[in-house]
């Protein structure tokens, strides 16, 4: 009787078991994909924070949010030029990946380096500054090209 | 969801499926767009931190004003080179004030971000004396610009070149109406005079045969003897006629002087024994 029972619980634990394995390896993409997705949202934070780190002493709350901003939007523009070439969850993956190595090791040696404050407090302006003279002369060259 | 439906989404989003006049944007050139609009939140903010400093305390205002030099204006003339300028003039204006705004968009930036926490002192004060007096002449400096910017327009230069060329005719039509005014002044003088000529030749013509009666009227009363008569005479024979004539009228006159004395010697008055016609001499002479 007891054997009876002992060999039904196994035969059960051996069902179970072989139903989660197939469960985890028929959801293993979609848990890779989570952990990717995860693993960019860790990269913004981290970014988001450095970001924080860097601007809060010398600039006022608005512009640090205006900045922290900046960087979430340049997540979810990477995510939209992933989607368009159809390869985001290896993008994000990529990108959080590098995210977080950046801040991770590349950002304590910035800090560190003697021209890391001048560099931090021109870098947004310049960054605007390339920007609108990028799309100053691409749309010019765009509008150029359309008048007949 | 496949790449197709992704896609069209993100082409939707991006608004390319609307044709429009610029070709297409990229979607790298659209989130280029989007990150200049974030950064220029911040580049804002930062000129604007720094102008309130250099305003009095109350006038805050006149530091958004000030934007519209910095930030706002360099976006204002990239615009305008983009899509407005016309001419060499303008687009060297409008080039190089985008560029001079953006240059002050990153001095202000930067000045102000070394005002806060511990910065370098040297170059803290060295930045911001340069951007308290460079700052303001960004700013002054495109509002000359928006002038000349406008003043080099093809379409200003066209009416000012209309407006000289009204000024010209309108010059020239007073010159006519000024001729035409003397014109009929002196067409107004010359009928006056003329009208006064025509009645000076019209008297001048009635005292002439006023002249030519009273001369005529005068030979007469002298030429009782009908002297003049004789002497007028176009032939021999009209003179001879004349001559007869002329005895005749002594012989008639020495006959009344005969009655006058007789008539006088009867104290009879000559009127009464001519019977009236002594009373007018001239009566007896026919008219010439």
């Amino acid at each position: 009787m007891l054997r009876a029972a002992w060999e039904m619980f196994y035969t059960f634990l051996t069902a179970f078991f072989k139903g989660v394995l197939l469960a985890v390896l028929l959801g293993l993409p979609w848990l890779i994909r989570l952990a990717a997705v995860l693993l960019w949202l860790t990269g913004g934070a981290l970014a988001i924070e450095a970001i924080r780190t860097i601007y809060q002493p010398f600039t006022p709350p608005g512009a640090v949010f205006a900045l922290q901003f900046a960087v979430i939007f340049l997540l979810v523009a990477w995510a939209g030029v992933l989607l368009r070439r159809g390869r985001l969850w290896g993008g994000l993956t990529v990108g959080g990946l590098v995210l977080v190595l950046l801040v991770r090791y590349a950002f304590p040696w910035f800090l560190g380096w003697q021209y890391a404050s001048l560099v931090s407090r021109i870098l947004p302006p310049a960054l605007f500054a390339l920007g609108l003279m990028y799309l100053t002369f691409r749309l010019r060259f765009l509008h150029k090209r359309s008048i007949p | 969801m496949n790449e197709t439906q992704t896609n069209s989404m993100i082409d939707a989003l991006l608004g390319r499926d609307i044709q429009t006049d610029h070709g297409g944007l990229t979607l790298g050139d659209v989130v280029v767009l989007l990150l200049d609009i974030v950064l220029l939140i911040y580049t804002g903010w930062r000129s604007y931190d720094f102008l309130t400093t250099s305003v009095p305390q109350g006038y805050e205002i006149l530091a958004l004003v000030g934007l519209w030099g910095l930030d706002i204006g360099a976006v204002a003339w990239s615009l305008v080179w983009i899509f407005g300028s016309a001419s060499k003039y303008q687009d060297w204006v409008s080039m190089f004030f985008f560029v001079f705004d953006l240059v002050g968009v990153v001095l202000t930036s930067l000045t102000d971000s070394l005002l806060y926490g511990q910065a370098d002192e040297v170059l803290s004060a060295m930045l911001k004396d340069i951007a308290v007096v460079v700052v303001p002449l960004i700013v002054v400096a495109n509002v000359v610009a928006g002038f000349i910017y406008h003043l080099a327009s093809p379409q200003t230069r066209e009416r000012r070149a209309k407006r000289k060329a009204e000024h010209d005719y309108r010059a020239k039509m007073m010159q006519i109406t000024a001729m035409e005014r003397d014109l009929a002044y002196a067409e107004s003088y010359l009928l006056a005079r003329q009208e006064i000529l025509d009645k000076s030749a019209a008297m001048a013509k009635i005292k002439m045969m006023q002249d030519q009666i009273e001369r005529q009227t005068r030979l007469a009363l002298r030429d009782l003897t009908g002297i003049h008569g004789l002497t007028t005479a176009p032939d021999i024979q009209a003179g001879e006629e004349r001559l007869a004539e002329l005895r005749k009228r002594l012989e008639t006159i020495q006959a009344q002087q005969e009655m006058l004395v007789t008539a006088s010697g009867n104290g009879h008055t000559p009127e009464a024994g001519a019977g009236g016609a002594a009373a007018n001499p001239l009566d007896h002479f026919p008219e010439e």
